[in-house]
């Protein structure tokens, strides 16, 4: 056997792949072939010095981290969770949704919710009496505006009325006010008046006695001298 | 739990487990990308980029069984993309290998000066794997990788084949080139065996 097939069970026998079979042929060939025996021992050496590097701990740590879940996916998934074909239930949800929907609209239904309370009509094809309605509900209407509008007016008139009467009181008391304040005005003018001229009456009546006793004090050396 | 058992899970929405399968593999992943590439940083990067795609992709996975050569071939995929970058950036080599016409062979001349010529000097792992690493970058890349798989990761044939997308004759034969290729600049470093046993 030729040393270039011998080769790949040279490698296989290195690194403990070969098969029972194999091996007896390379034994066989190693005995003859002086070389390859020799290369089986080169290559073993080769891979033993390559074994002496040895692996290094890595210097980091990964850590995967997964992207937070939006609540509408979360929801989605849930969903996805409870009903396992999805789109088909989806489908049919929708089919069946549509359906109920040209159902009602052909039935003419009318859902109103007035005061607290549902109320769900149906008349099968169009109503007859739509008209009718419209035309009662007109006047109703016009019937609720009229008495509004006189609710309103009656609401206006008292309402001036009441400010009227205010305005009037306001006015008389005022009055009444101003003409106190005057007259207690025209007292006190008058008392001050009153005690001015009391106090010139009596600075006079010093002054003329200050004078008396001044020409009281001139005549008497006079007549002193006279005599 | 296997691999098999994590990737089912995964694959049935329980996100927690693919942190499992990445403490698993992180440490083979990270020393099989950073021996392709010689760079810590770069291994770094691309191991990062390796789970990413893994989780990415899962989905993808055909075969739970072949998750290994799956995760091997995503992680050889990036280190050829980045050896492709990089060879676009410089054309000139950053390492320290000068072509040796006399062989052929590419010879770190500079390495073999510092590394060796000093008798007294103590050999350590670090500078063992920096010889090995820079021996293995002379191989062609093709026997490179393949080396890689089989030495250090322990990939059985089939599985490295599967990973390349390559028949397992054409791995054998990458295989018995890449381990003479080393022979040979073993022999020109005048690096054996019980030399590194008795430095250690």
């Amino acid at each position: 056997m030729k040393c270039d097939t011998i080769h790949p069970l040279i490698i296989d026998f290195l690194y403990d792949e070969i098969t029972e079979e194999n091996k007896k042929i390379l034994q066989l060939h190693l005995k003859k072939c002086a070389k390859c025996r020799e290369e089986v021992e080169s290559l073993k050496s080769t891979s033993n010095i390559l074994q002496k590097w040895e692996d290094v701990e890595p210097t980091f740590n990964l850590v995967m981290v997964t992207e937070k879940v939006s609540w509408t996916n979360n929801l989605k998934e849930q969903f996805q969770k409870l009903f396992p074909k999805p789109k088909k239930i989806a489908f049919g949800f929708a089919y069946g949704f549509i359906g109920i929907f040209l159902l009602l609209a052909l039935a003419n239904t009318e859902i109103s919710y007035q005061q607290g309370n549902f109320k769900m009509s149906m008349g099968l094809f169009s109503k007859q009496s739509g008209q009718e309605q419209v035309e009662a509900n007109a006047m109703l209407t016009n019937q609720l505006v009229e008495k509004l509008q006189q609710e309103n007016y009656y609401l206006m008139k008292t309402m001036m009325e009441q400010s009227e009467a205010r305005q009037q009181k306001q006015w008389q008391s005022s009055l009444v006010q101003f003409n106190q304040n005057l007259e207690q005005q025209r007292i006190q003018d008058l008392r001050l008046i009153g005690s001015g001229l009391n106090n010139f009456e009596k600075n006079t009546y010093k002054k003329i006695e200050r004078i008396d006793n001044s020409l009281y004090e001139l005549f008497r050396p006079v007549n002193a001298q006279r005599k | 739990m296997t691999d098999i058992e994590l990737v089912e899970r995964i694959l049935n929405g329980d996100r927690a487990s693919l942190n499992t399968l990445v403490w698993r593999w992180e440490k083979a992943i990270y020393n099989f990308v950073f021996r392709y590439l010689g760079n810590k940083e770069l291994a770094q990067d691309v191991t990062q980029k390796t789970f990413i795609r893994v989780y990415k992709n899962i989905n993808k996975l055909r075969d739970v069984k072949k998750f290994s050569s799956w995760i091997y071939q995503i992680a050889a995929n990036l280190c050829k993309d980045e050896l492709k970058k990089k060879s676009n950036r410089d054309t000139l080599s950053i390492d320290l290998i000068h072509e040796n016409s006399e062989n052929g062979h590419l010879m770190p001349n500079e390495l073999i000066e510092k590394e060796f010529n000093q008798p007294d000097v103590e050999m350590n792992h670090k500078q063992i794997g920096t010889i090995i690493q820079k021996a293995l970058k002379q191989l062609p890349e093709e026997q490179r990788v393949v080396i890689i798989m089989k030495e250090y990761q322990g990939l059985k044939f089939k599985e490295i084949a599967e990973a390349l997308d390559e028949s397992i004759n054409t791995v054998k034969s990458r295989m018995y080139y890449g381990l003479n290729g080393l022979k040979k600049i073993f022999q020109k470093w005048e690096i054996t065996e019980e030399m590194l046993s008795y430095e250690m």
